[in-house]
């Protein structure tokens, strides 16, 4: 299950829609906000769901970019502790 | 599966390296800090979807990469990445990865020991040493085209060697040549830092180089060390078919196009930032620095308060968010888009 943390950037008037909007999809949370950004916390089932949701952020209106910050796909299902 | 623990581990390292990304050096300091608490071991590597050179760190685990993130501490992209940088680690695991030799026997591929691979291909070679070439990528590291130039001109007494860069820096370093003087890009990523002002012709940098565009982004809003001013953007030809002749004004003062030039624009985030520009150039070999932009000013957006009316029968967003395609803009009607740039 991968887990990805994300900045969002965002047109300035819109960063409070943006949060709405990113918080409506599964497997986001958005634990800070600044002036013209988010930063995103997304967790999936698998890698390709983590990119689609991805994609569903950068759809969203009001949004300018997106920058991938930290990603882990561990094997998740592999025990490792 | 992984316990609770170790996922909420995962996701405070992956938080706090957000969180640091957004500050400044000492921050992002923090955010190379972040990764060594998740039990990875992190190495150092460069990012080789695109010719930007992003730092990328590498999470290995029981020799396996299992993370990525941006290098903090890399000048270039200063710890961000893009979504080619999202498949850095894990594109080593895809399942239509070539991992052994294969040999074409009776029209049917065959794995077979690098051994055989490597007799197979020496005797092709030695047959005729003369007729043997090497294409290879712009993407090679410099230790690697040595190793090859060598090769081919020390061992085999040959000289074909060609890369793919050669297609695209052909036609590129004429270009350069003319407008800049040298066969390579004359600016720097700092450029980006500091500018007060880009144009860019055709190139929508948003979505095919977003960590320099966040870069840029960061500067336009005024984070400069030299200037307090914040920075305009002028986009040219990347998206708007056919926009009003008034905004931007192109002209050529020493050579006249064949064919009326490719149409121009301006554009910008804010409909408050300055929009009207107007550029010459001269082309002469014999001094190719003329090239010079005037005309630059603050004054207010000059276009008209409603779309122009347009040849083509979907509108354009003129807005450099590179989402904000015409089909979403058709689906929201003429008069808005995605992104607000339209309104």
């Amino acid at each position: 299950m991968p887990i990805s943390s994300l900045i969002v950037r965002t047109r300035p008037e819109r960063v409070q829609q943006v949060v709405k909007r990113v918080l409506e999809l599964d497997g986001t949370a958005a634990p800070e906000t600044r002036e013209d950004c988010v930063v995103v916390l997304t967790e999936t089932a698998d890698r390709r769901a983590d990119k689609e949701l991805w994609d569903s952020i950068e759809a969203i209106d009001g949004v300018t970019g997106l920058d991938l910050i930290y990603h882990n796909f561990e094997d998740l299902d592999g025990a490792k502790q | 599966m992984m316990d609770a623990t170790r996922r909420d581990f995962i996701k405070r390292s992956a938080l706090l390296a957000a969180s640091a990304a957004l500050g400044g050096a000492s921050a992002r300091s923090a955010q190379a800090q972040a990764a060594l608490p998740d039990g990875l071991s992190w190495h150092k590597a460069p990012c080789r979807f695109c010719g930007t050179g992003c730092g990328v760190m590498v999470g290995v685990l029981d020799g396996r990469v299992v993370a990525v993130q941006g290098d903090p501490e890399n000048p270039v992209n200063k710890g961000l990445l893009c979504a080619k940088g999202y498949h850095a680690g894990g594109i080593l695991y895809g399942k239509d990865r070539l991992e052994h030799p294969m040999i074409r026997r009776n029209g049917k591929l065959e794995r077979a020991s690098w051994n055989d691979a490597i007799d197979l291909v020496a005797d092709k070679i030695m047959a005729d040493p003369s007729r043997f070439a090497i294409y290879g990528s712009g993407q090679w590291t410099i230790a690697e085209g040595y190793v090859c130039l060598k090769f081919l001109k020390g061992g085999l007494s040959n000289n074909h060697l060609e890369p793919n860069a050669r297609l695209c820096m052909a036609s590129a370093v004429v270009g350069l040549i003319t407008t800049f003087g040298v066969d390579e890009p004359a600016g720097c990523y700092e450029d980006l830092d500091e500018c007060d002002t880009v144009i860019t012709w055709g190139n929508n940098w948003a979505e095919m180089h977003p960590v320099l565009f966040s870069r840029f982004m960061d500067r336009k809003k005024g984070e400069s060390k030299f200037s307090a001013h914040k920075s305009t953007y002028i986009d040219m030809a990347t998206r708007t078919p056919d926009p009003p002749s008034s905004r931007t004004t192109i002209s050529n003062s020493s050579r006249k196009p064949t064919s009326p030039l490719p149409t121009a624009s301006a554009s910008s985030l804010s409909s408050a930032e300055p929009m009207t520009a107007s550029l010459s150039r001269s082309t002469s070999r014999s001094n190719p620095m003329t090239a010079r932009i005037s005309g630059l000013t603050n004054s207010p957006p000059s276009w008209p308060t409603t779309p122009p009316k347009r040849s083509r029968s979907f509108p354009v967003c003129r807005s450099i968010s590179s989402r904000c395609s015409p089909t979403f803009s058709e689906t929201r009607g003429a008069r808005s888009c995605r992104c607000g740039a339209w309104a």
